[in-house]
């Protein structure tokens, strides 16, 4: 079990802090909710370990966990509404970056769970067609059109983000 | 916004100033090992609950051949009925299945087809969510099909700690009384609430969720809910009365 927990713990060591973004982005932008994503996929991943270790798959198997969870969760109003809501960063910084980071959070929040997840896995993780595909368990043609559909979702959202913050000035 | 950069760029913009991470990686192996020693006890007890079935029916058998309750026939002479044993539930979330499979309810004529999510079956159970790293849950997603569109049926069956109350009608964070919500308790200590949310547009999904606290400290959310547009239906196809009693389903118990 000691070489396990060493090796794991390499593992969470080299991919904790890019593992937390993903699951940021996915989790439709709440750091808190992203630490529980990046838990529950870690927790999941170290009763696999052995096999996955041996298949090369870590890190297909974390992303798999991070979406279905995402999916999931998207599922359950009641349990959604514990989660916490906008909030500025804790460090003071220039007003319009405020805005800038609350347009993008509020964007990524409104995008159906499945379409913020190929966005990531697409555009963040830099994955493939098929191999977000593979993740997702859809098809390459769906997958197609579901970041065709979320990038211009995303854009209309901050579009129309950008003219509320100026309407409000 | 075409590019890839483009996008990176802009997703990256979200971040904002990045909190320090609130994990730690002896925690993360502790809380694996935790699970890792759940899962290897449900095996066991699984196979356990298996081996004394095997031996409670062929003790019986032999006691009907023998006429003796002691089953003082030889060894050698004894029946070995132990074929249909082999397909007994041997896992919680087989004996959950079972129990779901068979439960003693009409569904609505209206639904044509169920499905599993992930599947193969549409009462298959995984492991669901946790509310705490020492909790024990599974989880049931089936699609329901209907003429109208489909919904989404969710069953949660969770191991709770003694004391866990059904959660109270007041929005979680508003404190207000929820509008479409009752709780009661049944004189054998079980707790229910049922929650219903049916927006003004009706392009939006009803959803209802019941959910059960027992005395054997079991909890049970029976959710409702479906997808907007694409297919799904907005209105409630299971009756409440329904999902009522899958969430008091006997062959639920977890304690």
């Amino acid at each position: 079990m000691g070489d396990r927990d060493a090796e794991f713990g390499e593992y969470v060591d080299s991919r904790l802090t890019l593992m937390r973004r993903t699951a940021f982005l996915l989790g439709g932008g709440d750091w808190h909710a992203a630490e529980d994503l990046v838990q529950t996929a870690l927790t999941k991943l170290y009763t696999a370990w052995p096999r996955l270790r041996q298949d090369g798959a870590v890190d297909a198997y974390v992303r798999k966990v991070l979406v279905r969870t995402v999916i999931d969760e998207s599922r359950r109003p009641w349990r959604k509404r514990e989660r916490s809501v906008d909030e500025p960063p804790d460090v003071s910084v220039p007003a319009v970056r405020v805005d800038d980071v609350l347009d993008v959070r509020r964007a990524l929040r409104r995008l159906p769970a499945g379409q913020r997840a190929v966005v990531v896995l697409r555009y963040w993780d830099d994955l493939s067609i098929t191999e977000t595909a593979r993740v997702l368990g859809r098809s390459e043609g769906t997958v197609k059109s579901q970041a065709a559909k979320g990038l211009a979702a995303l854009r209309d959202l901050l579009a129309a983000g950008r003219t509320l913050v100026e309407e409000e000035r | 916004m075409t590019g890839n950069d483009t996008v990176r760029r802009v997703l990256e913009r979200g971040f904002g100033t990045e909190p320090p991470v609130g994990l730690d990686r002896d925690d993360l192996i502790a809380r694996g090992k935790r699970r890792l020693r759940r899962q290897r006890a449900a095996a066991i007890s699984g196979v356990a609950l298996a081996a004394v079935a095997v031996l409670t029916v062929t003790s019986m058998t032999t006691s009907w051949f023998t006429g003796s309750p002691t089953g003082s026939a030889p060894a050698a002479s004894r029946p070995t009925t132990t074929t249909t044993l082999a397909t007994k539930p041997s896992s919680p979330k087989q004996r959950l299945g079972e129990a779901l499979r068979t439960a003693p309810i009409t569904w609505p004529d209206e639904i044509t087809a169920r499905t599993g999510n992930p599947g193969p079956h549409w009462y298959d159970f995984r492991y669901g969510y946790l509310p705490s790293a020492d909790s024990t849950g599974y989880e049931a997603n089936m699609k329901l099909d209907t003429p109208k569109g489909y919904r989404w049926l969710t069953i949660d069956v969770l191991g709770v700690p003694a004391g866990t109350h059904a959660p109270e009608c007041v929005g979680a964070q508003s404190k207000k009384p929820l509008p479409d919500c009752f709780r009661t308790r049944f004189p054998d200590g079980t707790e229910l609430r049922v929650d219903a949310e049916t927006p003004a547009d009706a392009s939006y999904p009803t959803i209802v969720l019941v959910t059960v606290v027992r005395p054997d400290h079991t909890q049970v959310d029976v959710m409702e809910t479906s997808s907007v547009g694409n297919g799904a239906r907005s209105s409630q196809v299971m009756p409440t009365q329904v999902l009522i009693q899958l969430a008091k389903l006997p062959g639920f118990a977890m304690g």
